[in-house]
């Protein structure tokens, strides 16, 4: 496993790789999102052999620093800091931002262009949106005040407002299907909303913990569609089945600290990636079949933990895994590229 | 003592204001370092002087440089380094540490200065002509910063014996000032084919190599001299055997300092003989290089044009005269080459940083780098590394803090006016020696709580350094802005997340008023899974049985739904506000075909509106239509539990 | 403004309209420098948010009182978004920032009047909020010379305050601080200054402490050395120190420290505090106006009536000395192309005047001049 580091001077929330067409293409550009700064805003960043300039007479020393670090491409201000970013398609980004505007940024390398193509403003209050998922032509955004957005790329009206449904923060979305939509809170429950249904209640709530203990994130598996793995604020991973009891399946401490984001490897769904408040990236590899994990309750455990980035002392905020590269940003500042992570 | 005692920065800032007549100013600070100034109103005049124009206020923000893209740079990465040496610091007990280690730490933050100034510089190669103002401004303080620590590091931090320390402040030299290979590389690459020898440049290479002590490339540049015959000994061949034979101390190999002292006197001998026996008389350059190979005071004066500046002329000098120097004696030979550079009057702020550290002053250097660098870090980063392995005194008395504390103390303090920094402020403050949660609690209570997520992350802060108040001060803050904006779910789990009952007894009584005033709960989603923490506040109880209440009562178990409402009354858990509400739930019940409450509990619930009928207090707070509305209840009430009395008695 | 240096400092200037017909009489941040409220002449109290960009707008501007409003001050947000303000026409008066809904059923903040403390029968010069570990209390003081404290017994109702202590100070009062001290044996402090001007009636700082068995303030000191008109003081937030310290502007800028009563258990057999000045500066050559300190208590910065604002700082020996000035410059600046007076709400100093770079130079030494040198140096030396 080799890792790249490179610090970017801005807390980055969010980093995505640009979606592959191939699964033999390796990704070379990816975005990230800004928060907490004086002033935030969304990049395009080029990694390694892309951004390899003609220009090879720098000493070594010097050209090992540009080939590769990520260089940044593109730059684009954004209204208060990012709080999510997903890819809708190849080329534009959806972005939902604390002032409670989601936005959609549209970039090309070679024309130089990121601009913004459409903008739903302040569909969120308080402290805005938390997160938003993508299903082309599908978006969505959730915010702390418990407000579930839903929107379409070429609509300049959002489709369906669904304000206040849930009585606490939500901290995270994931749209399973374009009409599935899952969602995760600061009580601890993990909420199925059907967007075909008229009635704003959701399908179902599935709790992860009797003591009310937050999640922060959310994923699906990538076959197995009802299987749903949330990220808790106490460090552990927790795994339902959306067919099943409103139980979790199994519940797994892998981090000390709030697992702030999870993602399942698109190509190679054995492999779930995590990281924490507390520093660490790992990767759990497990078939993810529903019986062997629940019987892991029990004693012999079918995942196996393994640790991809050395503790570092600062939270690291995202991760995107994508071929075997997996980008991760942390709160000093940093955006980690390992190598050979699957 | 006295010595140590100005520290001090004295920062002149002007602020343009034209649109009042008076320039009395008022300043009071916006927090981080950030000051906001405005024109008074004089006191006792109250209608005298009307302002005509508007009124300004100015936002004066100090040490904006931290923001700049490479100072956060250094700044994360440095504290990444700096966090691990304090970790490393916990983990042996002992806070001096190895001497290796603190090299290898020394050498990370030197080569954090190093890639900045390298990056800085492709920066500026880049873009040519529109680069950014200051970035310049930037890269040489960034080299004057590694310049400074490097040799900081050669001698508090390596601590290296006689004779191998003037080997470092060689390389020192070789390092930071590479005008011999500028000049090497001149004469060499000329475009126009001219050999390297007849190029103006030429010899000034090679002495600027015999100066920095490397023979075996001034060889070499010799060598490309047309006049260069390895057949023949002449002035070449003899210079060049005098390079060759050239003793270097290497401390590695086991060699003794004294037996190198020997070899070098006699080496050095061989070279004066050679001199004046006329060696060197035919080529004027030859005898130059000749006589720095002896030592002579002479010609360094000569050639200080080359050597820049006098530090590098003072390491050349004792490289030829005393090459086995020990490190406190080193400024002993400053005053000489102070001299030939002007004398003490001409030197600059880096020469005095320098100058201290030839004295071997660390407290001075220190002293020096906080007055002329213009940010906090050298000295910080400097004093923390070596803080602990007695190169500086330590004064404590009760109005002073400790040095350390204080540079950690004013490194964090400029650095919070990037709001983004925060963990990085803590982290320093936390790791103040003495009084150290003292500064990160004022400073957390000051961190801005912008979003849920960044609380949690505050908190998870305040719970690594044992912050017990000001975490709770945090959740009774976000519980209170989700009050103010109607978000009761979320108020409540804050209160949970903090253990406040009172709270949480507060924001119960809200849910149940809304109630009551409603006939449904907005914030059922919570309250349904609310578990075993409902048990947290009386109130929180109650509200939890009562919605278990409506649930049972929906999903028809009456009887449950009659035992549960009747346990709320005569454990007392319902607020006595609330009696009149629970009682008229319990009408319904009453109706139904099966008999609910037998005669014991219907008496008990008699009872209970008895009770309720005696509050006094609780009645004169109604308004009139409410306390007619009252009675009416609790005469129909009462009816109604007297014919389910009766019915029982007669079952 | 020649040349930048590698070794100064950059500092940046924004200028911001205040939007107030009439000067300012007191400017006040929340905890955490985010919001602003100003007060004016003009009678009216106007609040500030900071915006994405770090911009300041004006987003509430209302008349809290029927004449000058002399001080406007927050409350801990622990309680809400709460002001209290103190005016000529002899009130005090608390609002609180609640979310209601407009007539198109948006959510919209307004600031809406509390309470009107009306017991002063003259100007109330200074309004406090207690520290927080002390409830929800605020001491108010006027110029005939009585301090109220007045506390909420319910915080969650802040139309109900009760007037807990008055004291008599007979002598017109002019400003207040309250000691932040969260320590369990330091009493709750109140140090008062007086502006009366006759230099002939002893001690102008006053300091009170509550004693919990009586329940009563109490005067255990007064600085006699302090015999100047005294227009600001101020406490320092205590860092876990077993002393206070308290920075006074009066014609010449003191800080003393304070040692609080030995006993705690028994007050009125224990020794009464004691004071000690560290530092007397007199380099404002006028009267000094005001004095605050920073978030970490490490700097105070002093306003003279000339226009000079110092700031100080302790050395780690804890000796004090000037580390900063701040200088207002009347004349029109040169590169402004349009008179300020057309430039309307927020607009910062042109790009040039924006970053200003100053020198620094050490007290008592001259800068050295400037030399020629090695060419990678040139320039990075004074």
């Amino acid at each position: 496993m080799a890792e790249c580091l490179a610090f970017v001077s801005q807390k980055m929330s969010r980093v995505r790789w640009q979606p592959v067409t191939s699964s033999l293409q390796k990704p070379d550009t990816f975005v990230s999102g800004s928060y907490d700064d004086t002033v935030n805003n969304i990049s395009v960043w080029g990694v390694g052999h892309m951004t390899r300039t003609s220009n090879q007479q720098a000493d070594n020393y010097m050209d090992d620093i540009e080939s590769s670090q990520p260089k940044k491409l593109l730059e684009c201000q954004t209204k208060g800091s990012v709080a999510g970013m997903e890819y809708v398609d190849q080329k534009s980004v959806a972005v939902g931002l604390s002032s409670g505007t989601v936005s959609l940024f549209k970039y090309n390398v070679e024309m130089q262009s990121l601009a913004m193509q459409q903008m739903w403003p302040t569909l969120h209050s308080l402290s805005g949106v938390t997160d938003v998922a993508a299903k082309n032509p599908d978006l969505v955004s959730v915010g702390e005040d418990g407000t579930i957005n839903m929107m379409r790329v070429d609509c300049k009206q959002p489709l369906r407002c669904m304000v206040g449904v849930d009585s606490s923060p939500i901290t995270s979305v994931h749209m399973v299907t374009s009409t599935e939509v899952c969602t995760t809170n600061m009580a601890g429950q993990l909420r199925m909303y059907d967007a075909r249904s008229p009635s704003d209640s959701p399908s179902r709530i599935m709790i992860s913990s009797e003591t009310l203990v937050g999640l922060c994130s959310v994923d699906h598996h990538p076959t197995q569609g009802h299987i749903l793995a949330t990220g808790g604020a106490d460090g552990c991973v927790v795994l339902f089945d959306a067919r099943k009891e409103c139980t979790p399946v199994s519940k797994l401490q892998i981090h000390e600290q709030d697992v702030w984001e999870l993602r399942f490897h698109k190509t190679s769904p054995e492999h779930l990636f995590t990281c924490s408040q507390d520093g660490t990236v790992r990767r759990l590899d497990t078939t993810f079949d529903t019986k062997t994990l629940s019987s892991e309750l029990s004693g012999t455990s079918p995942i196996e933990v393994s640790e991809l980035l050395p503790e570092c002392g600062t939270s690291i905020n995202s991760l995107d895994p994508s071929g075997n590269l997996l980008l991760c940003s942390s709160d000093a500042e940093a955006i980690y590229i390992i190598d050979n992570a699957v | 003592m006295d010595e140590l005692v100005e520290y001090h920065k004295v920062n002149e800032m002007v602020i343009r204001d034209s649109s009042t007549r008076d320039c009395n100013m008022i300043a009071c600070w916006q927090g981080g370092n950030k000051i906001m100034t405005f024109a008074p109103a004089l006191p006792d005049n109250q209608d005298n002087f009307r302002q005509t124009g508007p009124v300004y206020l100015h936002n004066v923000q100090l040490n904006t440089d931290m923001e700049h893209p490479t100072s956060r740079k250094l700044i994360n990465e440095s504290h990444m380094v700096f966090a691990s040496l304090q970790q490393m610091r916990k983990e042996v007990k002992d806070k001096s540490l190895d001497k290796s280690l603190l090299l290898k730490f020394s050498r990370k933050y030197r080569s954090i200065l190093h890639s900045n100034f390298l990056e800085i510089r492709l920066k500026l190669e880049g873009e040519h002509e529109n680069h950014e103002a200051g970035l310049e401004q930037q890269m040489k303080l960034y080299s004057m910063m590694e310049l400074i620590w490097s040799l900081c590091e050669i001698l508090f931090v390596e601590n290296l014996p006689d004779g191998a320390v003037l080997l470092q402040l060689v390389e020192w030299c070789k390092w930071h000032f590479p005008l011999a290979d500028e000049l090497v590389q001149e004469c060499t690459r000329s475009v126009d084919e001219t050999p390297p020898a007849s190029h103006p440049s030429y010899w000034d290479a090679v002495y600027a190599l015999v100066l920095q002590g490397r023979v075996s490339e001034a060889r070499d540049m010799l060598k490309l001299h047309p006049h260069y015959q390895t057949q023949v000994y002449d002035s070449f061949s003899s210079i060049d055997e005098l390079l060759r034979k050239m003793p270097l101390f290497s401390f590695y190999q086991g060699q003794s300092t004294a037996e190198f002292e020997m070899k070098w006197r006699h080496w050095q001998d061989e070279c004066l003989k050679r001199l004046h026996d006329g060696d060197f008389d035919t080529v004027i350059e030859l005898k130059t290089i000749c006589k720095i190979l002896c030592g002579d005071e002479e010609v360094f004066h000569q050639l200080s044009e080359l050597s820049g500046s006098w530090y590098r002329i003072l390491i050349t000098y004792l490289l030829y005269t005393n090459p086995t120097i020990n490190l406190y004696d080193l400024h002993y030979h400053s005053k000489l080459c102070i001299d030939m550079y002007g004398g003490h009057t001409e030197l600059s702020a880096l020469d005095n940083i320098l100058l201290a550290a030839f004295k071997f002053d660390v407290s001075q250097v220190i002293r020096e780098c906080c007055i002329h660098l213009s940010n906090w870090w050298l000295p910080t980063h400097l004093t923390d590394l070596i803080y602990y392995s007695e190169l500086i005194p330590n004064y404590s008395s009760e109005n002073s803090s400790d040095l350390r504390d204080f540079l950690l103390v004013q490194y964090a303090n400029a650095m919070s006016g990037v709001e983004s920094l925060w963990d990085v402020v803590a982290s320093y403050l936390a790791s103040c020696s003495t009084e150290s949660n003292h500064y990160l609690a004022l400073y957390v209570q000051r961190i801005p709580l912008s979003s849920e997520k960044k609380v949690a992350k505050i908190l998870r802060l305040c719970e690594k350094y044992q912050l017990t108040t000001e975490a709770q001060s945090i959740c009774k803050q976000m519980a209170m802005k989700a009050l103010t904006n109607k978000r009761l779910g979320n108020a409540l789990l804050w209160c949970i997340k903090s253990n406040d009952s009172s709270f949480a007894m507060y924001i119960a009584d809200q849910m149940l008023t809304e109630y009551a005033q409603t006939g449904t709960f907005s914030n059922i989603d919570v309250i349904d899974y609310l578990g075993p923490t409902i048990l947290m506040s009386e109130r929180l109880t109650f509200l939890g049985k009562y919605r278990d209440f409506h649930r049972l009562h929906g999903e028809e178990k009456f009887e449950e739904a009659g035992r549960l409402l009747l346990n709320l009354l005569v454990s007392r858990i319902a607020p006595m506000e609330l009696w009149l509400s629970l009682l008229m739930d319990a009408l319904p019940l009453l109706d139904k075909d099966k008999i609910i409450y037998g005669v014991e509990e219907t008496s008990s619930l008699l009872a209970c509106l008895n009770t309720l009928d005696q509050q006094d207090k609780l009645f004169s707070k109604l308004s009139e239509s409410e306390k007619r509305n009252h009675l009416q209840r609790i005469k129909h009430l009462r009816l109604s539990l007297t014919n389910n009395l009766a019915r029982a008695i007669v079952s | 403004m020649d040349g930048c240096n590698a070794l100064d400092q950059i500092y940046m200037v924004k200028r911001i309209n205040s939007e107030h017909k009439d000067l300012l009489h007191d400017v006040s941040f929340d905890f955490f420098g985010k919001r602003m409220a100003t007060c004016s002449s003009d009678q009216s109290v106007k609040i500030w948010d900071v915006d994405e960009n770090g911009e300041w707008h004006c987003t509430a501007s209302w008349k809290t009182h029927s004449a000058s409003v002399w001080k406007v001050t927050w409350a801990h947000p622990e309680f809400g978004q709460v002001l209290a303000t103190c005016s000529f026409d002899r009130t005090a008066a608390i609002w609180e920032e609640t979310v209601v809904e407009n007539s198109s059923s948006q959510t919209e903040r307004v600031w809406v009047h509390k309470v009107s403390l009306v017991d002063s029968r003259t100007s109330v010069k200074d309004v406090k909020f207690a520290p927080k570990h002390l409830g929800l209390q605020l001491a108010t003081c006027s110029s005939n010379g009585i301090i109220r404290i007045y506390e909420a017994p319910d915080v969650m109702n802040l139309t109900h305050w009760s007037l807990q202590n008055q004291i008599q100070c007979k002598i017109s009062c002019s400003c207040l601080s309250w000691n932040p001290s969260t320590h369990r044996n330091h009493l709750p402090m109140i140090a008062v200054g007086s502006d009366d001007p006759s230099s002939s009636g002893g001690g102008k700082v006053f300091i009170f402490e509550y004693n919990d068995q009586t329940r009563d303030w109490s005067k255990v000191l007064t600085i006699m050395s302090m015999t100047d008109a005294v227009s600001d003081l101020c406490f320092a937030p205590n860092l876990g120190r077993k002393h206070h310290v308290l920075a006074v502007a009066s014609e010449d800028l003191h800080i003393f420290t304070i040692k609080p009563s030995s006993n705690e258990t028994s007050t009125s057999s224990g020794t009464p505090p004691t004071y000690n000045q560290v530092a007397h500066f007199t380099d404002h050559c006028c009267k000094v106006v005001n004095v605050a300190w920073n978030d970490l208590g490490t700097i105070v910065i002093s306003s003279g009536d000339d226009g000079h604002v110092y700031l100080w700082m302790a050395n780690y020996l804890g000796i004090w000395r000037r580390v900063g000035e701040l200088k207002k410059d009347l004349s029109p600046p040169s590169d402004m192309a349009s008179p300020p007076v057309e430039k309307s709400d927020l607009s910062p100093l042109p790009v040039d005047g924006n970053r200003i770079n100053f020198r620094r130079f050490t007290q008592g030494r001259a800068p050295p001049t400037e030399r020629p040198l090695d060419p990678k140096f040139a320039g990075a030396y004074y």
